[in-house]
């Protein structure tokens, strides 16, 4: 019954997108059979693909850059009030300033090759990952760790046993997050200095007909899902014992 | 505090030791805003964008994310259209948005919408999901009306998620202004900023982030105040 609805949610959507296609003409909204089509011929290009291997590649590297600091950072802000304290306010500062507003400054720092890509990248999911991980660092039970000094286990140990266990599904979470945003900022990063995926797009909005762009669109929704569904099952393999960790948010 | 005054502080002594071009201490970025005349009226015109999106967005999002929350075909039927609209990364809307509304001020409007639509839709949806079933029971032992269900339970139970939804949706709007700002024809902030990089102008550019980025706290921390004054009762 749910899976019927959801299908009818999906058919009624694509069925009105195809009218309304229809009548506005590919120049303002292609229909999707046009876009399925536009799709395979984009698929088809070996340019493409290699254009659109170079948008993936830095947010890969960048979104690994952003889990090898974010995590123990996040880690140590949850553990200790002094780097809390020291690192919170400008934690929040950056969460809510937009990567955008610091693109110009980071083209003067690092040009417009492949590193600002990276840094781009780097700047808009490690805040992710951080708050991700310093929620689970914060909320692991004290009844835990008592218990685990109870039995004078050495600090090593008490990390070992009980503190990254506890940590891992929000590590796991905190990775999904920041992976959702590196690849949004691939794009905004790209856009502006119209290489890779972001190129395409520009050289796609030049055109008469919406069809390749939509496509596009398509392809990046495609990448965006099945990375942080990738991730969820990966969770969900890794961590059976809290699943539910990270639905929110 | 201590916290902020010592990162102002290394900012500084970073900002003095790098040469100019690459970086600039946070004195010369704050005088620099004060000797820019077009800030104040920039900063008017960018809010008037965020203003417009954020009201638009917020009137068709909570709504629907209630909607989404309490009735469950509702829920089942859009859920997975809205979840792959979500996945795409809202800036790269922007060509199509150009193809719709053109360069300026409709089409900033329009990324703003985008930007912070779907984030208060998803907490809408997962707070009326999550009201609690014990209130709604009492209040329907007791064969409340159905208006007096809506205004004495609902509502109340609801206030808490809605504020949060307003308060991150703000923060995606803030964000939103500034993309748009960038991205589509300069403008406003966005335009001081480009001409700032443009004459390499490191401490003008400095001080436009720090602007936005004080812009997109004060409105957060309007809300919280606002939410605390509002909701007295949940406060601990």
């Amino acid at each position: 019954m749910t899976l019927l609805l959801r299908l009818t949610g999906l058919v009624l959507f694509l069925l009105a997108w195809e009218l309304a296609g229809r009548t506005l003409g590919d120049a303002l909204l292609a229909p999707p059979s046009a876009v399925v089509s536009e799709l395979v011929t984009l698929a088809a290009e070996p340019q493409s693909r290699a254009t659109i291997w170079q948008s993936i590649a830095p947010a890969l590297v960048g979104f690994g850059i952003s889990c090898a600091i974010g995590m123990p950072l996040g880690a140590v802000m949850g553990r200790s009030r002094v780097w809390d304290a020291l690192l919170h306010p400008w934690m929040s500062l950056f969460v809510v300033t937009s990567v955008a507003a610091i693109v110009p400054i980071l083209i003067l720092l690092l040009g417009t090759g492949w590193w600002f890509v990276v840094g781009v990248v780097v700047l808009s999911s490690v805040w992710y990952v951080v708050l991700t991980t310093y929620q689970g660092a914060v909320r692991i039970d004290r009844r835990m760790l008592d218990v685990g000094r109870s039995f004078g286990a050495s600090r090593v140990r008490m990390f070992t046993a009980i503190v990254l266990p506890a940590l891992f599904p929000y590590l796991l979470a905190g990775a999904r997050i920041g992976l959702v945003h590196a690849i949004r900022s691939v794009v905004l990063a790209q856009l502006f200095i119209l290489t890779g995926i972001g190129g395409l797009l520009q050289e796609a909005g030049m055109e008469i007909s919406t069809a390749r762009l939509l496509a596009l669109l398509v392809l990046i929704m495609g990448i965006g899902l099945v990375a942080s569904h990738g991730l969820g099952q990966l969770a969900g393999w890794l961590a059976p014992w809290q699943k539910a960790v990270g639905e929110r948010r | 505090m201590l916290s902020v005054a010592a990162g102002l502080a290394l900012w500084e002594v970073i900002g003095r030791l790098t040469p100019p071009v690459v970086f600039a201490p946070f004195s010369a970025a704050a005088s620099s805003l004060l000797h820019t005349a077009a800030l104040p009226g920039a900063i008017v015109q960018s809010l008037a964008t965020l203003a417009t999106g954020f009201a638009i967005s917020a009137i068709v999002a909570i709504p629907l994310g209630f909607a989404m929350g309490r009735v469950w075909w509702v829920r089942e039927m859009f859920h997975p259209v809205l979840t792959g609209l979500y996945a795409i990364p809202p800036v790269a809307f922007i060509p199509f948005l150009i193809v719709w509304f053109g360069l300026f001020v409709e089409s900033r409007v329009a990324i703003v919408v985008i930007m912070s639509f779907f984030e208060m839709l998803t907490i809408a949806s997962t707070g009326a999901a999550n009201i609690d079933r014990r209130l709604l029971d009492v209040a329907r032992s007791f064969s409340a009306p159905r208006h007096r269900m809506l205004t004495a339970v609902l509502i109340p139970a609801s206030l808490p998620f809605l504020f949060t939804a307003l308060r991150v949706g703000l923060v995606r709007a803030v964000a939103g202004t500034i993309t748009g700002e960038l991205l589509l024809s300069p403008a406003n902030l966005g335009k001081l900023l480009l001409d700032s990089a443009a004459r390499f102008n490191t401490a003008g550019i400095l001080g436009i982030v720090a602007t936005v980025a004080l812009l997109g706290l004060c409105v957060q921390q309007g809300l919280l105040w606002l939410e605390r004054h509002v909701l007295r009762w949940e406060r601990p």
